[in-house]
């Protein structure tokens, strides 16, 4: 028997990795991997666009999936829900897990025990945070021994968890700033992301509170030009609170642009320092921006819609322009000079200071009405913008204004997937979808499915309604 | 003294009359024994006239002399009959063919397929009933799919364990990674390339629990034992055979024309679909893209071998030469073999020997995988490129087509990515055989395999993929080894005229290990030099890997065959395996067998029926396992995570390897077998037909976990599955004719009936795909595993239909599928069973005529009841873009208003319903009749001091098949799967003609 004993020579022993600072700090950061998620975040802005007023997509093998969100008839077995979002999200949840329950036996000073953990739990609240919005209240697993059929926590349960989770995070997590480095967790984010729990809850005064502490930092500032917001230059910028963070490589690349350039892209007079070069991916699919969106736009002034392409001269030097076609303007939001074949190094932002200001405009809104406060917040996304201010002539009441702050968000974060959580929270998701003619949409698409595998493998775990 | 005198005598050679040399003779139960002198001379005492004198010697049958009143004795030993007497190997040991209990099948050299093979699998297809080869792909040396009596095991693997003279094969590629970006071919070389087939002497396939249980936890899948040449006593023996032969794509898929597709793409524009802007608007050519990949492939083989023997040494040497260029570009294989087979023994006294192989492949690969768009293989290229515009510029450059932005030009791709590797492998065993007395004796074995490879990968800038990173080459290296040590104690031992028993006792320890290292680079400032200076290129973007792991079996085994009355066989035999692939909780497993046999023609009142010559009824039971899943899943380890990146830099990470199962154990077969051998009429009518029942309980499953505990999947003992069927083998002499005409059939035919019995907690499992595809197959407690899963097309909506019921959206001209809900919706719950990938049966049809000095074979194998997903239909149906290629005949039949068919839609809008890619249309009957070989050969009469014999022939491989399948071919399969079969941009199969020549000096 003992000759048969066998120690996996390329692998870690659990002892060497759980007891020392470096070994647990390695499995904090394969917690960050879960959710840093670069390569996917193409899914997690499309799925929650093309469900929407926003987004559109044709060709292409992502046309597989993008067609049934489009068309409301995505179910259980829908690949993304599980690939992009459910699983990597739980393996940041399971290796946040393995650090909680394991810092206590780990030989490093008290201090940065206490950051771990908090980091931890930061990161363990998100996931949740992220689950909830897209699937309602999830198997609540805060245990990495826990059995592996788990039913599904009450919507009580989970809100609560999330909210107490990330209050007790703040307490240990630093300063913005004052991290390491950019993208690991701080104070501000967590902050941010409870500010987006509660609104998207639709707890409007902690919602405004919380929007606050994040600018009580006096940390956190618009980046003066909206076209230079999203470059690979200015990564880090100080609106920047939680990205994705994407690098041009081989797993880490923002895949979005390859995605959005139309066909045989080679440059355009509207962004004419991006030029396209053989080196850079052109998928077959199309991620398309619907014509009810873009025709929104002040394309005169307002200096966002300048990333929207409604021209481009092609690889024959033809000029072609994209509004001949309905729904075919495409979002440049992400493009890199330096991308390499799919990948291109720009951060997909998760929350981003714009969003605070216009959450907390938002939520004043929702508690007050319309007062000068709100006004001043939104005015100053759009004065950067380059477009005039709101007055209170313009918000004559509490739901004119609530439109308004939706309008001005879709112009604001298109191609950041934050539409799908807009609509939901003012209850235009489905209205909206059956106003384009989707007659498949009903009320069972606010929430999305538990992934069918998930339901297969954990009969504690019961699907949502109707699905 | 009438008590102890002296017997003298002479052994001759009873077909030439020669003296022969070196025959032990031995006193029947006792220790007496000698042998005879250069003269063929003996002398030796014996006690009284009830004496009896073994006298043996190899090759040669055993004969026993009484001595009775003789004072002298002339002894003619006869060579040993190829049929009666034949001795079949199985494992530790060999017997009588005539007392084989067990599902055994013994092929000599002579009954392997011909043709161009580079590996023993190849020669097997449809010649052994309940084995299942088929050939996945017709890249040269890929690995074949070879099943003895189906799969046993969903998750764990389906491959039969190989013993090459007594040494069990580890199987493991020693490269595993397929180089950075280049998509690796699913089907990977076959490690047994390294193996000449000119090399073997015999195959023999270990089928049921009887035969293999003892080889315990390898047993489940059965056993090929091959045994190689031996040298033969006698004048040196040299033989030469060579052949020459050319190789063609045997098919290719028929895809719109330049000119078709310029007319159907407009017209589909024209009636609604596309976008105006994709438009054919150039004066179309017609390239044939898959034409253009494809060449006219030589092969050529060269073996030479010695083979003789003097005295009590006996050794066969050979060397051997394959070449053999696959019909697509770039791609072949080169093998240089040599073996030595050396053995000294004396009968019942003792023998050692080695036997000793080694090898240099060279494998030439172009990009075969199952990868999509911009990683797209060469073959996958043609199929969906452009076929309307030039190949080249005018300026002789590649002239990319401008509508295919995402999948590069098909030549570029095959000459601008491939990959090539260096193998080498050495295997051998030393033994040596000790006899205490006459049939009792200790034999200790060694066996060492190594098998070493590098794997070169290049990207050249010039393509897609290279572009952007100014090229990537990669080098992989690894190593499998393998080590055993075995020693077993034989006994045989006859008590009196009716009781034989025959024992074997042992014990074995194997250990092995695989290492691996791997690196890459990009940024190649000047490509020339691609992989060979892989350190040019930027070094910020050098990649490098490394891996290690060991496993270790210790074994114990015992086997009694016990005969009474040459008439009634007992076979009982059990093994002990303990396994470093499992915890401490199960590290051992036990594999009991017995079997029983009953010569009936042995039996007084079947004596008397001339017309029987043989007729033996056996049955079998035993329980056999399956270990071949991954090490260490029993152990909680990390291992390497995702990176994170932190203020643009990346960091690397730790995660948990997997979930760990302490609890892990065997998976455990448990199989029954009757059957029935008989030889009719003078032997001219002899078979076997054979029933079993294989259940497979505690299945190594990967179960799939709840994502929610971050894990995908834990490996444990879930589930049973159950394999029943039916083996056939019938050979026929047809005619015997004076005149020298002869004509024999051989007939093996295979049932499978697989059904999955329980998957634990699982209803269902959903799985299997390649490329865009997921989710084609259905493991579900009922069914048969490969089963695929989707949507059943019932026809084309047509203008005059009731729409009120369809879903929403449905236009004339679109695929009608099944609303199994009636929810007018057509979604996942609408997918039903669409066949399965397992066929019902195979079998082979063997005819061998022979006219005097003139042979002629023709061999036809097939299979029935089989599917396959065609990803070529799929692509047309739900194609990725407009402007890719299509399959010419839904395209050039599509339905419109004027052609209102059911057969085909009017791709008008063929995604408006959702992409049910796995359908009734799309997996296909995959049965097929082809006409394997044809070999003509003739001897040539010749009486030459220098050349003892001359055999020239042709042979003709893969000549036709009969099909429905719409693919390339009906038994490719492209994923690697051994189960589930999905036809994606396969490499054709290829229709081959050799001429060759066997000379014996």
């Amino acid at each position: 028997e003992k000759a048969l004993d066998v120690t996996p020579p390329g692998e870690f022993a659990p002892g060497n990795v759980l007891t020392t600072e470096k070994g647990i700090r390695s499995v904090l950061f394969s917690s960050y991997a879960g959710i840093q998620n670069p390569t996917p975040t193409r899914y997690l802005i499309n799925n929650a666009e093309v469900t929407t007023d926003v987004g559109y997509n044709t060709g292409g093998a992502e046309n597989l999936t993008l067609v049934q969100l489009i068309n409301f008839t995505w179910d259980a077995s829908l690949g993304t829900l599980q690939a992009d979002v459910w699983a990597p999200t739980y393996r940041t949840i399971r290796d946040a897990n393995i650090v909680l329950e394991n810092i206590g036996n780990v030989n490093a000073p008290d201090a940065s025990k206490k950051g771990y953990a908090a980091e931890a739990r930061f990161l363990r609240a998100y996931g949740y945070y992220l689950l909830y919005i897209w699937f309602g209240p999830v198997p609540l697993r805060t245990s990495s021994t826990a059995e592996a059929t788990l039913a599904r926590a009450t919507d009580e349960q989970m809100k609560s968890f999330i909210e107490t989770e990330l209050a007790a995070a703040i307490t240990d997590l630093p300063d913005p700033g004052k991290e390491e480095a950019f993208a690991r967790a701080n104070k501000g984010a967590a902050w941010s992301v409870l500010a987006k729990f509660y609104l998207n809850t639709r707890q409007w005064q902690k919602a405004a509170d919380a929007c606050q502490q994040v600018t009580n930092f006096g940390y956190y500032q618009l980046f003066p030009t909206y076209q230079n917001l999203f470059t690979v230059e200015n990564e880090g910028n100080k609106e920047m609170i939680m990205v994705h963070p994407c690098r041009n490589q081989d797993g880490f690349g923002n895949w979005y642009s390859a995605g959005a350039l139309p066909p045989g892209f080679k440059t355009s007079a509207q962004v004419p320092s991006f030029v396209w070069t053989a080196s850079m991916a052109n998928f077959a699919t199309q991620y398309r921006m619907r014509s009810a969106f873009t025709n929104t736009f002040d394309t005169i002034n307002d200096q966002r819609s300048i990333l929207l392409l409604r021209h481009y001269v092609n690889t024959s030097n033809a000029w072609v322009n994209l509004l001949s076609t309905p729904d075919n303007v495409r979002s440049l939001k992400y493009w890199d000079n330096a991308t390499v074949g799919n990948h291109s190094g720009n951060d997909v932002p998760i929350i981003r200071y714009a969003d605070i200001l216009l959450s907390r405009a938002e939520a004043l809104n929702e508690v007050n009405g319309p007062t000068q406060e709100a006004l001043d917040l939104i005015n100053q996304v759009r004065k950067r913008a380059g477009i005039g201010n709101l007055t209170m002539a313009d918000a004559t009441g509490k739901e004119v204004l609530r439109d308004l702050i939706l309008r001005e968000r879709a112009w604001e974060f298109y191609s950041e997937g934050l539409r799908r959580e807009d609509l939901l929270r003012h209850d235009k998701f489905i209205s909206l979808a059956k106003a384009r003619g989707i007659t498949a949409a009903a009320d069972k698409h606010k929430l999305f499915p538990i992934p069918q595998t998930e339901i297969d493998a954990n009969p504690a775990c019961k699907q949502n309604p109707d699905y | 003294n009438a008590q102890n005198r002296i017997v003298r005598g002479k052994v001759t050679s009873a077909d030439k009359g020669t003296t022969l040399a070196n025959v032990t003779v031995l006193l029947k139960g006792g220790n007496t024994r000698t042998t005879t002198d250069a003269n063929g001379n003996f002398s030796i005492q014996v006690q009284d006239n009830k004496a009896v004198l073994l006298f043996y010697l190899v090759d040669y049958a055993t004969r026993e002399v009484p001595v009775a009143d003789n004072s002298t004795l002339e002894v003619a030993l006869e060579l040993k009959n190829e049929n009666l007497g034949e001795v079949v190997v199985v494992g530790y040991g060999t017997v009588k063919k005539s007392d084989v209990t067990g599902a055994v099948v013994s092929l000599k050299s002579k009954d392997l397929t011909p043709g161009a093979n580079i590996n023993v699998e190849q020669t097997l297809m449809g010649r052994a009933s309940g084995v299942q080869v088929y050939q996945k792909s017709g890249e040269p040396g890929s690995a074949m799919s070879v099943k003895i009596r189906g799969a046993s095991s969903i998750t764990a693997g389906n491959d039969p364990l190989y013993v090459i003279d007594g040494m069990p094969v580890n199987n493991l590629s020693p490269v595993t990674g397929s180089g950075a970006g280049f998509v690796a071919t699913p089907n990977p070389r076959n490690p047994l390339n390294s193996l000449n087939p000119a090399d073997i002497e015999s195959v023999e396939i270990l089928k049921d629990a009887s035969a293999t249980a003892i080889y315990g936890s390898r047993g489940s899948n059965g056993v090929v034992m091959i045994t190689t040449k031996k040298g033969k006593s006698g004048r040196l023996s040299v033989n030469y055979s060579t052949y020459y032969g050319v190789q063609k794509a045997s098919n290719s898929l028929e895809m719109l024309t330049g000119q078709q597709y310029k007319d159907v793409l407009n017209a589909i524009i024209d009636d609604g679909g596309g976008v105006a802007s994709e438009r054919v608007t150039n004066d179309p050519v017609n390239v044939d893209w898959q034409k253009e990949l494809y060449r006219s492939a030589n092969v050529q083989s060269h073996d030479l071998s010695l083979s003789g023997g003097k005295d009590n040494t006996r050794f066969y040497a050979s060397l051997g030469y394959f070449n053999q260029e696959g019909v697509l570009q770039n791609s072949s294989v080169k093998r240089y073999t040599a073996r030595l087979n050396l053995e000294n023994s004396v009968a019942q006294k003792y023998a050692f020997g080695v036997s000793f192989n080694t090898s240099y492949i060279r494998d030439n690969f172009n990009s075969v995988g199952i990868g999509v768009n911009e990683n797209a293989s060469a073959l996958y290229a043609a199929i969906n490129y452009d076929p309307s515009y030039p190949i080249f510029n005018t300026d002789g450059s590649y002239n990319r087509s401008p509508f295919m932005t995402t999948i590069d030009h098909p030549l570029i791709l095959a000459n601008g990515q491939y990959a090539n590797s260096d193998g080498f492998r050495t295997f051998g065993t030393v033994y040596g055989e000790y006899f205490f007395v006459p049939g009792f004796s200790l034999k200790i074995k060694g066996s060492g395999d190594v098998n070493i490879t590098q794997r070169n990968t290049w990207l050249d800038p010039s393509t897609i993929l290279g572009a952007p990173t100014g090229g990537i080459a990669s080098i992989n290296t690894g190593n499998v080894n393998y080590y055993m040590g075995e020693a077993t104690l034989n006994y045989k031992k006859e008590f009196g005229q009716d009781h034989v028993i025959n024992a074997v006792a042992g014990a074995t320890s194997e250990h092995f290990g695989s290492n691996s290292f791997g690196g890459n680079g990009r940024g190649y400032a000047l490509p020339d030099l691609t992989y060979n200076a892989i350190g040019t290129g930027n070094s910020t973007l050098n990649q490098i890997g490394s891996g290690r792991a060991s496993t270790k079996i210790i074994s114990f085994l015992g086997r009694v065959n016990y005969s009474y009355k040459d008439r009634y066989l007992l076979t009982a035999s059990f093994r002990a395996d303990g396994s470093s692939r499992f915890g401490v909780n199960n590290r051992f497993g036990y594999f009991p067998s017995v079997a029983l046999g009953w010569k009936m023609h042995e039996e007084s009142f079947l004596k008397g029926v001339s017309f029987i010559d043989e007729l033996k009824f056996r049955v079998s039971y035993g329980v056999i396992g399956n270990q071949s899943i991954a090490n260490y899943l029993y152990i909680t380890t990390f291992s390497g995570g995702g990176d994170a990146v932190f203020g643009g830099n990346r960091y690397t990470s730790l995660a948990p390897s997997r979930v760990a199962n302490p609890d892990l154990k065997w998976e455990a077969a448990k199989q029954a077998d009757i059957g029935i051998d008989f030889a009719l009429f003078d032997s001219r009518l002899t078979g076997s037909l054979e029933y079993y029942e294989r259940r497979t309980s505690d299945l190594l499953l990967d179960l799939p976990q709840p994502l929610s505990t971050g894990f995908a999947v834990k490996t444990q003992n879930i589930g049973r599955m159950k394999n029943t069927g039916i083996d056939l083998h019938i050979a026929a002499d047809v005619l015997r004719s004076k005149q020298g005409f002869n004509w024999n059939i051989g007939t093996v035919l295979s049932t499978v009936k697989n059904r999955v019995l329980s998957l634990g907690p699982l209803k269902q499992i959903i799985t299997g795909g390649a490329g865009f595809i997921t989710n084609a197959s259905i493991i579900k407690p009922g069914e048969s595993l490969g089963s695929y899963y989707g949507y059943e097309v019932l026809g084309v909506w047509q203008t005059h239909d009731d729409f009120s019921n369809a879903p929403t959206g449905v236009k004339p001209g679109d695929l009608k599928f099944r609303d199994l809900d009636n929810n007018k919706q057509i979604n996942a719950d609408d997918r039903v069973i669409l066949g399965k990938s397992l066929p019902d049966f195979t079998y082979g049809i063997t005819n061998t005529f022979g006219f005097r000095r003139v042979s002629l074979s023709v061999f036809l194998e097939g299979s029935k009841g089989g599917s396959v997903l065609n990803n070529a239909a799929i692509d047309s149906y739900f194609p990725i873009s407009f402007r890719r290629n299509k399959l010419a005949k839904p395209y050039l039949n599509r339905w419109t208003p004027e052609n209102p068919t059911n057969e085909y839609p009017s791709f008008v809008n063929p995604t408006s319903q959702g992409q049910q890619t796995v359908n009734s249309r799309t997996v296909e009957d995959a049965s097929y009749l082809r006409l394997q070989s044809v070999r003509l050969s003739y001897d040539f009469n010749l009486h030459n001091k220098v050349i003892k014999g001359l055999q020239a022939y042709v042979t003709g491989q893969n000549l036709f098949t009969i099909t429905k399948y719409s693919g390339i071919d009906p038994a490719v399969n492209s994923i690697g799967d051994d189960i589930l079969k999905i036809d994606y941009s396969s490499y054709p199969m290829t229709r081959s003609f050799l001429f060759g020549l066997n000379v014996q000096f």
